[in-house]
């Protein structure tokens, strides 16, 4: 007996969120793995072979690739059909342009904070009650990033701002080189 | 096992599998912070410790976040976890009438039973797998890691397995990139020595359920209500006993689809809500979705017992049961523990130590969550905006961690654009995660099994029957899958708009 009343409760998947997308999406994710099923298809038969077929490093691969090339084909082949049967959804549906702008600007700010790791690395040994400690690009490198990302995403006073990025830095550089013994990446 | 105990019980061990189980419950607790975000973080972390230390420490965090989900659940009605979206639908029902308290005590109880009818049937029913494992040669250890992977694509995406499976192949093709483990040829290199090595696993977990979700999250802008008082917690015990063959029957369910590799938490809550739903007396049927304790109970039963039942295939064949036990799984590797059929004679009395680890974290669990709702109920007011960024020092950290080594946390960049780029795709991305942890076993195998049949007869290998019921199983997986996607492909295009 069911209610009509109750919500309606219904199991997507282990992962929420995936599934159909719109038949444009669908039939561009399926050009984009059919191209790259291709590429690695090659690749795999362009392998050195040392011993006999049976164990060449490229057997599985090629396999793999071959068998990703069939789902792709049958995903473009179903989105097609759902665009034939009459599916009209705009090319991001579900999707708020905003947000995935937004998205982006941090994927680049991230993308920076990495690069600035690296690119600055330097490295400065100091003792703090009896304490050997490493300074780094790590601990300038975050406290900036995570100033910047705080301030744009939640827009609270500065010295709030500063005060958290300053200490979570602290806090986790003194952890992880005092208690777990890990070096901090931005040095040497 | 009294030695397994023993260690668990000393107390660094104790402390670190309580601050474990109160870090999992409080990230559990936080909406958009997975048990798999959480255990794949960790991983990097746990590099430092020592292997018992690791253990417990990533025991608890596993046992304490797939709770804490249930808290966000009732009370802000956001589930903290996905499989807490069966809790969230009664829990905040309940939370609304003034019962928010006694929906978490309740939930808190089911959690510790759950929790314990999953070590216990995994106790059980680990030396029967162990001892029908060791039959289990190459031929048969290919076809396993095969259906772990496709199987965890089908649970994964739901009407659209096709994508699941994709996931995982894209996850097998990333762990091709290196040198070949029998001939040491380099593939996929591209002359970069940096990939010799191939791409490191934690460095991908990290990117694609880390930074992913704070790419994902940090952007959108809505924000949950906060309650104001949560009420009584501890729960009449005639509730408990009258829901308690309910507990049972869905704490044996959950287990057995953790048991099954790929099929996580989120199934089992599902599943033994709806079955708690059909096999409910009418009256309490009535209630269901509305604010049942017993729904409440059957779904948080579930999703704890599968914590166990995730164990089961991780430590007996290596083939993780979900995404957060692969994360167990990576971490196991970073210590040189090889878990599988022969886990009992390279490491003796290692088993023990887990089951008692995770006895252990379970009745800790039940103490800590009581004392940890309320400050649960504060960190919902800490605005999401400050909360996510903090993560992101610490995702960059745990990739670094493993092999000190920024191409990793390059890497973890590009599997957290990556694992963006699925969600705008609508693919799912824990099917990547077996990929890649699958794919070496898969291919050693394949090739070692491939050279043993070398001049045997299609006869010769169809008569080894486990790897023959293993193919048909994978073709059937197959077969589902495809009337699956036809079926969607179908009934989507009969509900599009005009």
């Amino acid at each position: 007996m069911t209610h009509s009343n109750q919500p309606e409760i219904k199991f997507e998947g282990e992962e929420a969120g995936a599934g159909f997308a719109s038949p444009t999406i669908d039939l561009i994710a399926a050009v984009a793995l059919i191209v790259l099923a291709i590429a690695m298809m090659v690749a795999s038969v362009a392998l050195p072979m040392p011993g006999a077929i049976h164990t060449a490093p490229g057997l599985l691969p090629f396999f793999v690739s071959a068998s990703l090339l069939l789902m792709a084909l049958g995903l473009g082949a179903s989105a097609i059909a759902r665009r034939r049967a009459g599916v009209q959804l705009p090319l991001f549906a579900d999707r708020d342009m905003t947000t995935d702008f937004r998205s982006l600007l941090l994927a680049i700010a991230v993308g920076v904070y990495i690069a600035a790791l690296q690119v600055l690395a330097f490295q400065q040994n100091i003792t703090l009650f009896g304490a050997h400690l490493r300074i780094s690009a790590f601990e300038p490198a975050t406290i900036v990033t995570l100033c910047t990302i705080i301030h744009l995403s939640w827009r609270g006073p500065i010295w709030i701002t500063a005060s958290i990025s300053i200490t979570w830095t602290i806090v986790l550089s003194l952890v992880f080189q005092l208690i777990f013994r890990i070096p901090l990446p931005g040095s040497f | 096992m009294i030695d397994g105990l023993l260690l668990a019980l000393s107390p660094t061990l104790l402390a670190m599998t309580l601050a474990g189980v109160c870090l999992g419950i409080i990230w559990g607790a936080l909406p958009g912070l997975s048990t798999t975000m959480a255990m794949g973080l960790l991983i990097g972390l746990s590099a430092g410790m020592s292997q018992e230390i690791s253990i417990s420490f990533m025991l608890g965090v596993y046992t304490g976040s797939v709770f804490g989900g249930a808290i966000s659940a009732v009370l802000i009605n956001i589930p903290g976890t996905p499989d807490a979206v069966p809790t969230m639908i009664e829990g905040h029902q309940l939370a609304q009438k003034g019962e928010g308290g006694q929906a978490l005590g309740m939930a808190i109880a089911a959690s510790f039973i759950g929790g314990g009818i999953g070590i216990i049937l995994l106790i059980m029913f680990i030396p029967i797998v162990l001892t029908f494992a060791l039959n289990f040669r190459s031929w048969e250890m290919f076809w396993l890691a095969l259906i772990g992977i496709m199987v965890s694509g089908t649970m994964a995406a739901g009407a659209m397995p096709l994508k699941g499976w994709i996931a995982g192949w894209l996850g097998m093709l990333v762990a091709f990139v290196g040198l070949d483990s029998i001939h040491a040829v380099p593939r996929f290199t591209f002359g970069t020595y940096a990939l010799f090595d191939g791409v490191s696993y934690v460095a991908v977990l990290i990117g694609l359920f880390g930074l992913a979700e704070i790419l994902r999250t940090l952007p959108a802008k809505d924000m949950p209500t906060i309650p104001s008082k949560v009420g009584r917690i501890i729960p009449p015990l005639g509730l408990l006993v009258r829901y308690a063959p309910a507990a049972v029957r869905s704490g044996i369910l959950g287990t057995f689809i953790g048991a099954i590799p790929g099929a996580g938490a989120n199934v089992a809550s599902f599943l033994a809500y709806d079955i708690g739903r059909r096999r409910a007396k009418p009256e309490e049927r009535a209630k269901w979705g509305k604010g049942s304790y017993q729904a409440l109970v059957c779904a948080e039963t579930a999703n704890n017992a599968n914590i166990g039942g995730s164990m089961l295939p991780t430590l007996a064949l290596g083939i993780p049961g979900n995404a957060a036990a692969a994360a167990l799984l990576a971490a196991l590797t970073l210590k040189n523990v090889v878990v599988g059929p022969t886990i009992e004679t390279d490491h003796p009395g290692l088993i023990y130590f887990i089951y008692s680890s995770l006895i252990i974290a379970n009745f800790l669990m039940y103490l800590a969550a009581f004392a940890l709702i309320g400050p649960c109920v504060k960190l919902f007011s800490l605005p999401r905006g400050i909360l996510m960024p903090l993560i992101l020092p610490v995702c960059v950290i745990g990739a670094f961690a493993v092999k000190l080594s920024i191409f990793d946390v390059w890497i973890m960049f590009a599997a957290g654009l990556v694992g963006w780029l699925f969600s705008v795709f609508k693919f799912p991305v824990a099917p990547v995660v077996l990929g890649v942890i699958l794919a070496p076993l898969a291919d050693e195998n394949f090739r070692r099994s491939l050279f043993i049949f070398e001049d045997k007869t299609l006869g010769f290998v169809l008569s080894q029957w486990i790897g023959t019921i293993l193919m048909v199983a994978v073709i059937l997986v197959l077969i589902e899958g495809a009337v699956r996607v036809y079926r969607g492909a179908h009934s989507h295009g009969a509900s599009a708009p005009d």
